[in-house]
């Protein structure tokens, strides 16, 4: 089968939904299809929005692929005879940050109009696709919430699952994404603070902001935490990634309201590793089952810091917690078999 | 630097385009600078189908890029300050089918304004760019024309200079079998006629049309020239064509499209190269006797060009060495050229 996998993107940014479509794309071509990802510019800037959008609806893909699989917003606008959308997310500031300090329009007669419009045309757009997953339960419900639309969560896995193992569980929790405020690696370097057993905490992951990376350097020193605590500041390779996780004590994931479990709570438990997330995370607890399949705490450093211990002392606890994370991916269907055959059925 | 290049795309075909797109990118990464292509799909079949796409094109905007590098229509309308269009091959289809109409008489008052659209677009793009460059001497003519404007060639360097070598001389004269016309390779197969026994010809490279490479192949047979006029249909490695080149006497470029066939690999292995009266890039390297043989397109001045070219080994190697050092002096290089692109 012909596929064609479009989605938007912000040019020279890697993230999340990049990885999306560049590790599936493979999967297909390893199933006997032919492949090509469409990338398409695009920004999040209202005045504009809906010429953008208008720019996506009118490229003609008809001819040229048996089905089209959409990803990020707003590629699912897109028209096609089978179109498959696994939307990812909503532009949020027009839907569930409508409310929020993370909108900075002014809710006027003219917004709240734009906004409506908005939906509208998302919700004809998702109508008419052939299948519509999302990413997570999260999302599911607010398609179901705000455009009254069923779909099916399909859990995106990673890029070479079985590159992962498990050597031990040392002495090091790992924090391995992108470094930003919303990612919340100031929290954890403050946990360390309060924390009373010999536990290290390494932070990896490149910043966009020289000046949260500089905080996040000045957070260490103040506590004097240099000796627990590693902060390295690059885009770790995927080697020095399977090799950390490999002696890891458990990963830590604590980002502030995201739309799905994160891709780095799974790449730790395919090293049987658990993940310590904090309840106002957003998605990631539907992978994680407080005291299972890993650990939920307040978002508060002083409870995370009573986390970190406890697993330092007690290493079968994390062994066993890492063990079932493992179980879950299973549980959950992450992995590309499942996945393939959902979007090419 | 965030280096974003633009271009085109018709899902599932691979080529010449997407070659130089991809080795830009590559080529610009290896020096340090932040790059992506982005191909978005086109298809201006039809003219109101063109409207939409320039309507698309133009709609669409960019966040955290320095400059933009566009290959071609309709890419290039993408709204950005700082840019650069390097255009690699004009889009026919917007301006020969109407000039097609023109001439049959049937010239419609809405296909015109469509034309005068693109023209419009095209014009006020390139003059608020940058940069513009044409890659190769068909299109400058092309922009000439329809646009008033001649810029600067800058033509897409050979990703792989590295592999092109003198290893010797084995006396055949080498053309390329992946070009779209065959008229070219047909003369030459003519001209062999003419050229005492014992010279060869070699064609080399999967052909872009199967039934006329039969026809050249039955051309061959009928003249009785199976044992010296070669092909290597194979789809050539790169290694593959670098021996053939490196081995031969000299090399033809010969096709209407100068600025395509092997005349790069050619002046980078030191090989002198038999081409024809035209307006191609080769014909700014190609001094007549001194670099190559420049000849008309007929069969009697081929035959009589290749006879020069297979008449002495050592001449052949001096106009080779000649020919390489004034290539070397364009500096057609990836480096060089991104360095223009940028500027």
């Amino acid at each position: 089968m012909k596929i064609g996998l479009v989605s938007s993107a912000i040019p020279l940014i890697q993230g999340g939904g990049r990885f999306i479509v560049d590790w599936l794309a493979p999967k297909l071509v390893e199933a006997g299809h032919q492949v090509e990802t469409i990338w398409i510019p695009q920004i999040d800037d209202p005045n504009t929005l809906f010429q953008q959008m208008l720019a996506f609806r009118l490229m003609d893909l008809n001819d040229s692929f048996d089905r089209v699989i959409t990803f990020r917003p707003p590629a699912h606008v897109v028209q096609h005879h089978t179109k498959i959308v696994w939307f990812i997310h909503h532009i949020r500031q027009f839907y569930d940050l409508w409310e929020t300090d993370y909108n900075p329009l002014p809710r006027t007669a003219y917004w709240e109009a734009y906004r409506d419009k908005l939906k509208a045309a998302d919700t004809n757009a998702l109508d008419e696709a052939h299948k519509v997953f999302t990413n997570s339960a999260i999302v599911r419900n607010r398609l179901k919430a705000f455009n009254g639309i069923d779909a099916e969560v399909l859990y995106p896995p990673v890029l070479a699952p079985e590159r992962f193992y498990s050597e031990a569980w040392g002495g090091e929790i790992a924090l391995i994404c992108r470094v930003e405020h919303h990612k919340r690696q100031h929290l954890a370097i403050e946990a360390m603070k309060h924390t009373k057993t010999p536990v290290r905490l390494r932070i990896s992951g490149r910043s966009a902001s020289a000046e949260y990376a500089d905080f996040l350097r000045n957070l260490i020193a103040m506590h004097d935490l240099e000796d627990r605590v590693t902060l390295d500041l690059r885009w770790i390779s995927e080697g020095e990634k399977v090799s950390l996780l490999s002696t890891a004590l458990a990963a830590i994931y604590i980002p502030l309201d995201e739309d799905s479990y994160g891709y780095p709570t799974i790449e730790a438990a395919l090293a049987r590793k658990m993940t310590i997330t904090v309840s106002d995370s957003g998605g990631v607890p539907e992978f994680i089952t407080d005291g299972v399949s890993g650990i939920i705490a307040e978002p508060d450093p002083i409870a995370l810091a009573d986390v970190f211990d406890r697993l330092w002392t007690d290493r079968p606890l994390a062994r066993v917690l890492g063990h079932n994370a493992h179980q879950r991916l299973a549980e959950l269907q992450i992995h590309w078999e499942h996945v393939i055959e959902r979007l090419t059925s | 630097m965030n280096v974003l290049v633009l271009t085109t795309m018709t899902p599932f075909a691979y080529g010449r385009a997407e070659e130089v797109t991809n080795q830009l990118v590559r080529q610009m990464k290896l020096l340090g600078i932040n790059a992506e292509a982005m191909r978005l799909p086109s298809k201006g079949n039809s003219p109101e189908r063109l409207l939409d796409e320039m309507f698309i094109f133009k709609s669409l905007k960019l966040l955290n890029v320095d400059r933009v590098i566009s290959l071609g229509f309709p890419a290039y309308l993408v709204p950005f300050d700082s840019r650069a269009c390097w255009i690699l091959s004009s889009h026919p289809q917007s301006y020969d089918r109407f000039e097609e109409l023109n001439a049959l008489g049937r010239s419609e008052p809405r296909s015109r304004s469509v034309k005068e659209a693109v023209i419009r677009n095209d014009i006020r793009c390139f003059q608020s760019s940058k940069q513009l460059f044409a890659g190769s001497r068909a299109v400058q003519a092309r922009m000439q024309h329809y646009h008033g404007l001649v810029p600067d060639i800058l033509l897409p360097p050979l990703s792989d200079p590295e592999r092109f070598e003198p290893v010797g001389d084995d006396g055949y004269i080498l053309a390329s079998g992946r070009i779209e016309e065959t008229k070219s390779l047909s003369l030459l197969i003519d001209a062999m006629k003419l050229l005492p026994s014992g010279e060869r010809l070699v064609i080399a490279g999967l052909p872009d049309n199967a039934v006329e490479a039969r026809g050249l192949q039955e051309q061959v047979r009928e003249a009785g020239l199976e044992g010296r006029v070669a092909f290597d249909m194979r789809g050539l490695s790169r290694d593959g064509l670098a021996a053939l080149v490196g081995r031969a006497r000299a090399v033809a470029c010969t096709g209407d499209d100068p600025d395509r066939g092997l005349f790069m690999e050619a002046f980078q292995a030191s090989k002198p190269v038999l081409t024809v009266v035209d307006t191609g890039i080769s014909s700014n390297i190609v001094l007549n006797g001194e670099t190559g043989i420049m000849t008309e397109p007929t069969v009697e001045a081929l035959a009589r060009g290749m006879v020069a070219l297979l008449g002495s080994s050592i001449k052949a190697a001096e106009m080779g060495a000649a020919g390489n050092e004034k290539w070397r002096s364009l500096k057609v290089n990836w480096p060089a050229t991104i360095e223009r692109l940028l500027a």
